[in-house]
């Protein structure tokens, strides 16, 4: 684990310099997730959402820490959890079929105040709106995050064949919908 | 009568005539005496010379007659036009028909010592010139001018924008070089390694520095955000999963009944259901399209009244206390780990 990670969990144990180290671990990876979820829930107030429970349960859950895995990796899958129980969530209150809930999802990038039709980097999103949510996440965290398989298979509990196949899957789809559309 | 006759005088004689007539017979004589008295005087051998001064005068005059220079032909007759001209002449030289700049005579000894002094300063060079700079200028330059006839001349052909993405190629390849994601994806979907992946979506101003001002401090424990959906979900559940056996139980009675097919007769269609274990039921309902628990509940506001009912008047105590009492062991603060 990086040393200033161990020293922000020894201060987070610590109940006098726990709230200052608490600070610290989400100034240090609030961007990293902010993106992470919202290019999962791609509305800026639902990823607040998600992102607040998130560090809740981050809060709830440091002392406890293993150890085991990277701090950031933990971070990652809390993260990575949350947005898809979010979405699943919002799929059964909304009582609307998948593809409704993809529409919804595409019709938010679109509502965007920086879409931009013509620009490959939008079209790359509606495009990665079209996977299913696993499959998104696994694009996300390849693609933009340049997770290696190892850890991404304990932020998704998954394993790294599986993953490097559907990585694989997942990039060759968005490719034909960009050459598409 | 003749006697009478030479009495009388027939001559007229002015008057006066003899009253005056002894001043002037004694004027004549005073004048006859002045006569031979002379006042003047005349140089010695005046009267000597006199004659051969008069002889030269003459000829003199004479010799003014004799004219020895010749003049052109018609020189007299264009004479009066010749200086009529030159007098026009002076008198146009006078009016001036060209306007100076204002104080261009008050500044023009200054500008002269200037420009004087400036010629003066450009003999002075300071630049200083390599040694053998001028010897070999003439060989430097055939030399360029051979180069660019050569470049000119170039054979080799350039691919159509090959200079224009070179810098992107060169890219490509430090990439390829030190990311395996950026290989991988080159062998797998090329495309998306040429789009940005600068994130693109909007985010309200100061969110970030927001954000962890409001995240720093999440509340106590004991009053934590308690996720009440999915409490009420599982209580939804089991009337859900009652529903679903009651309607399992009425098809296969219904079933039974027109096919003749004989089940087990020792227990009822009910008791045999409620035998099953809880995970069998949540996992048919999981595996038949579109029954899920969360589908029989479809909106929040379709929450089962007894519930609410119950929830109503329970303060945060009561609903904590029941869910401690009550709470899945397998679910855990860092829910989905």
């Amino acid at each position: 684990m990086q040393l200033e990670d161990k020293e922000l969990l020894q201060q987070f144990r610590n109940p006098e310099t726990k709230e200052r180290a608490f600070t610290a671990i989400i100034k240090k990876y609030q961007e990293k997730l902010y993106w992470h979820i919202r290019r999962m829930v791609v509305d800026h107030d639902d990823t607040n959402d998600v992102l607040q429970n998130m560090f809740i349960k981050v809060w709830n859950g440091l002392e406890n820490f293993r150890e085991d895995s990277q701090l950031y990796t933990w971070l990652y899958r809390i993260a990575t959890n949350e947005s898809l129980t979010f979405l699943e969530q919002q799929k059964k209150r909304s009582a609307v079929s998948l593809s409704d809930v993809e529409t919804g999802l595409s019709n938010k990038i679109i509502a965007d105040k920086n879409f931009d039709a013509n620009r490959l980097e939008w079209k790359l999103q509606l495009a990665i709106q079209q996977l299913p949510e696993k499959q998104r996440a696994v694009f996300n965290l390849r693609y933009y995050d340049e997770m290696p398989y190892e850890e991404m298979s304990r932020v998704l509990d998954t394993s790294e064949g599986a993953l490097k196949a559907s990585y694989h899957h997942a990039a060759k789809k968005i490719e034909e919908y960009i050459k598409n559309h | 009568m003749v006697a009478n006759a030479g009495k009388q005088n027939a001559y007229s004689i002015p008057d006066g005539y003899f009253d005056s007539l002894a001043e002037s017979v004694l004027s004549c004589i005073k004048l006859t005496e002045i006569k031979y008295s002379n006042p003047f005087s005349i140089p010695d051998d005046y009267f000597d010379s006199l004659a051969d001064s008069v002889i030269n005068r003459i000829r003199l005059e004479e010799v003014k007659l004799l004219n020895p220079y010749s003049v052109p032909e018609g020189y007299f007759e264009s004479l009066s036009d010749s200086i009529i001209s030159h007098i026009r002449l002076e008198e146009v030289k006078h009016l001036n028909p060209y306007s100076v700049p204002e104080g261009y005579f008050e500044s023009l000894s200054d500008s002269i010592i200037s420009r004087i002094r400036l010629e003066e300063v450009k003999l002075l060079n300071p630049y200083s010139v390599p040694e053998g700079y001028f010897a070999s200028l003439p060989k430097t330059i055939l030399n360029n001018i051979r180069l660019s006839e050569t470049k000119h001349s170039a054979t080799y052909s350039v691919p159509a924008g090959y200079f224009e993405n070179f810098a992107g190629s060169v890219l490509d390849k430090i990439n390829a070089a030190t990311n395996e994601v950026y290989h991988e994806l080159s062998e797998v979907a090329p495309l998306l390694n040429r789009i940005d992946k600068s994130d693109i979506f909007s985010v309200p101003e100061g969110y970030f520095q927001r954000l962890s001002t409001t995240a720093s401090k999440p509340e106590p424990k004991t009053s934590k955000v308690i996720s009440l959906g999915g409490r009420i979900r599982k209580w939804t559940t089991y009337a859900a999963a009652a529903c679903v056996l009651f309607i399992i139980a009425t098809t296969t009675y219904l079933y039974v009944n027109v096919h003749g097919r004989i089940f087990d007769e020792q227990l009822p269609v009910e008791q045999r259901i409620s035998q099953l274990d809880e995970n069998e039921i949540m996992n048919y309902l999981k595996d038949n399209d579109g029954i899920t628990s969360g589908d029989v509940i479809s909106t929040s506001t379709e929450q089962d009244p007894a519930i609410q009912h119950l929830l109503k008047n329970a303060s945060d105590e009561d609903i904590q206390n029941y869910l401690d009492e009550y709470s899945d062991p397998d679910e855990s603060a860092d829910n989905g780990i």
